[in-house]
């Protein structure tokens, strides 16, 4: 993991060096002087050779400090902990949304096996993966706030509510939820070929505990894990599902600083989405052990 | 061969799947003789004018027809599709051919940097790399490819490890052959199933960046018939226009729904049990 985490401060370092245009430039007035320039490279840091300048860039991560934004000045992480809560809520919001909706869509599908409600299902969920989210917002902001008028096109109300966050989180959730149903759909069908499920059902077991209680149970782990997995991607989803619905969240940060050439906001939010994403791995990880006892990470016996 | 033709035949999303792509790439090559009108003709007194027999999804902003313009935004769309796919298969490929079979430090090194990459969401980093090599058709075909490439290294590693210690591979290493030839007469053969399926799959996604980079303004630019870029363009016009964000967006969905189908397809037929 520690490895990793040196290789994505170091591409995104790069990255940040390699964009064209000088930072210094950017922050001084049109007209400057050569001391002016000096002092302000001086300032950056910039006037140091790469290698420093990557070490004093890795000392300023692990201490909480991303730099400075090139438009406001104000320190990139400030900026993104301002933004942070509401990416978070959106995100959470949409996973409640994949959870509570795909899971029992996928049971049912595999309980029906190729019947027309698997079937229709499926397609479904096709279609949803293959629907962009961008979109798919454009059309129910069509839908539901300009020609209906039920619910707010954008933002995120203030103070912030749950009639804002409906349409934003289903979008953000529409293509996971489709994925998750299909993947809940193919562990059930799995697990209900298994040898104890079908001693279970000669027993003569009520079809609802072999349902709830053998099946599903075991079916959830892949399920669960995935789950955790997509939370991370969820985020990148987000930055677009941000700017269709004005949401002020990281993804409009990143955004609104592309537009801007503001770098340095836009690495900080590049860099925390990908060291998010490590740390939730790690996350699903050691939860494999929680959900399996099988499996251990422990070398030692015990 | 027959048998995999069988049992894709039973498939019947992936059928559709097939007719569609075949229907998309037929326009994609042939778009200057099936598009009407000049994608790029500009007629200001016929800006977003309603739909109509001369412009069957309507005009654009700047007096574009649509139609016209969706039908070459079928190229750029299978263009960069196939351009960054190829470039991901090829570079992941290999790399998961090495790491698979010499393992040791080979992979560590290999899989440890393509984590790197991996920890990233990949439209995010696609959108990083064009901002650092400037948005064009090149660039964008370029990003997508670097930012699928840990998949298709985790996968093709994955089967060369399932394949590695068979008889068949310690025989030809026992008769003397060298590596080089054992990776790619042997193993190759014998992974290029689930690269071609994964392949498939990811073209639908390429397909997605690329529109979600265009949307944003990092991707194709103007006045570049880009499906992605058309819905950003529209989406201005919402309230009193919708086709012009609703035709892209359609477009968008029947080739991905396609790609996808197509690739669940060759998944079943060729291994049911191969599940991503």
């Amino acid at each position: 993991m520690i490895p990793v985490l040196f290789g994505v401060l170091l591409l995104v370092f790069s990255i940040t060096n390699i964009i064209p245009g000088d930072p210094v430039l950017l922050m001084l007035d049109v007209k400057y002087t050569e001391k002016e320039y000096k002092e302000m490279q001086e300032y950056l840091g910039l006037d140091k050779p790469l290698y420093v300048q990557f070490y004093n860039h890795v000392k300023g991560v692990l201490q909480g400090n991303l730099g400075k934004s090139i438009r406001t000045r104000e320190p990139v992480t400030k900026k993104i902990l301002e933004r942070f809560p509401a990416t978070f809520v959106l995100a959470v919001a949409a996973m409640v949304i994949v959870a509570v909706v795909s899971i029992p869509i996928g049971v049912i599908a595999a309980l029906k096996q190729n019947s027309k409600i698997d079937y229709l299902c499926m397609v479904g969920a096709e279609i949803g993966i293959s629907m962009p989210i961008f979109w798919l917002g454009i059309m129910v902001i069509l839908l539901f706030s300009l020609y209906l008028g039920w619910l707010p096109a954008g933002g995120r109300g203030e103070p912030p509510d749950l009639i804002h966050l409906i349409m934003p989180a289903f979008c953000l959730a529409t293509p996971y939820m489709a994925m998750t149903a299909r993947l809940t759909r193919s562990c059930m069908l799995e697990v209900l070929r298994e040898n104890y499920i079908v001693a279970a059902r000669s027993r003569g077991f009520p079809e609802w505990q072999i349902v709830l209680r053998h099946a599903l149970r075991n079916a959830m782990i892949p399920v669960v894990t995935n789950l955790g997995l997509q939370l991370s991607r969820l985020l990148g989803g987000a930055l677009v599902i941000e700017v269709v619905f004005r949401w002020p969240g990281m993804g409009a940060l990143a955004y609104d600083a592309i537009m801007e050439r503001d770098y340095p906001v836009v690495m900080g939010v590049v860099l925390i989405v990908a060291v998010i994403f490590i740390i939730v791995n790690l996350l699903v990880d050691l939860s494999y052990t929680f959900f399996d006892p099988r499996i251990r990470y422990d070398t030692r016996k015990g | 061969m027959i048998e995999l033709y069988r049992r894709f035949r039973k498939h019947r999303m992936a059928l559709v799947g097939v007719i569609v792509l075949a229907v998309l790439v037929f326009v994609g090559i042939f778009a200057p003789f099936l598009a009407p009108k000049d994608p790029y003709q500009m007629e200001f007194g016929s800006s977003l004018a309603p739909l109509s027999l001369a412009h069957p999804m309507g005009t654009d902003h700047l007096g574009r027809d649509l139609f016209s313009r969706v039908i070459y935004g079928t190229r750029v769309s299978l263009l960069v599709g196939l351009g960054s796919v190829l470039i991901a298969a090829l570079v992941g490929g290999l790399a998961g051919l090495f790491a698979g079979y010499f393992g040791r430090f080979v992979d560590i090194i290999i899989m440890r940097i393509l984590d790197v990459v991996w920890a990233f969401p990949p439209a995010l980093l696609a959108l990083a790399l064009v901002a650092v090599w400037g948005p064009s058709l090149t660039t964008v075909i370029f990003s997508i490819g670097v930012v699928s490439v840990p998949q298709y290294a985790r996968i093709v590693r994955a089967s060369v490890l399932s394949v590695k210690e068979k008889e068949y591979i310690l025989a030809a290493k026992a008769s003397g052959i060298g590596p080089t030839s054992i990776i790619f007469t042997h193993v190759l053969p014998n992974v290029l199933a689930p690269l071609i399926v994964v392949a498939t799959l990811g073209i639908a996604t390429s397909i997605m960046i690329e529109a979600i980079l265009s949307f944003l303004g990092l991707g194709m630019q103007p006045p570049a018939s880009s499906w992605g870029l058309m819905i950003s363009e529209g989406q201005k016009y919402l309230r009193t226009y919708p086709y012009y964000s609703l035709f892209p967006g359609l477009m968008i969905m029947i080739t991905v729904f396609a790609f996808n189908a197509f690739g669940d397809g060759l998944r079943d037929a060729w291994d049911p049990k191969l599940k991503t």
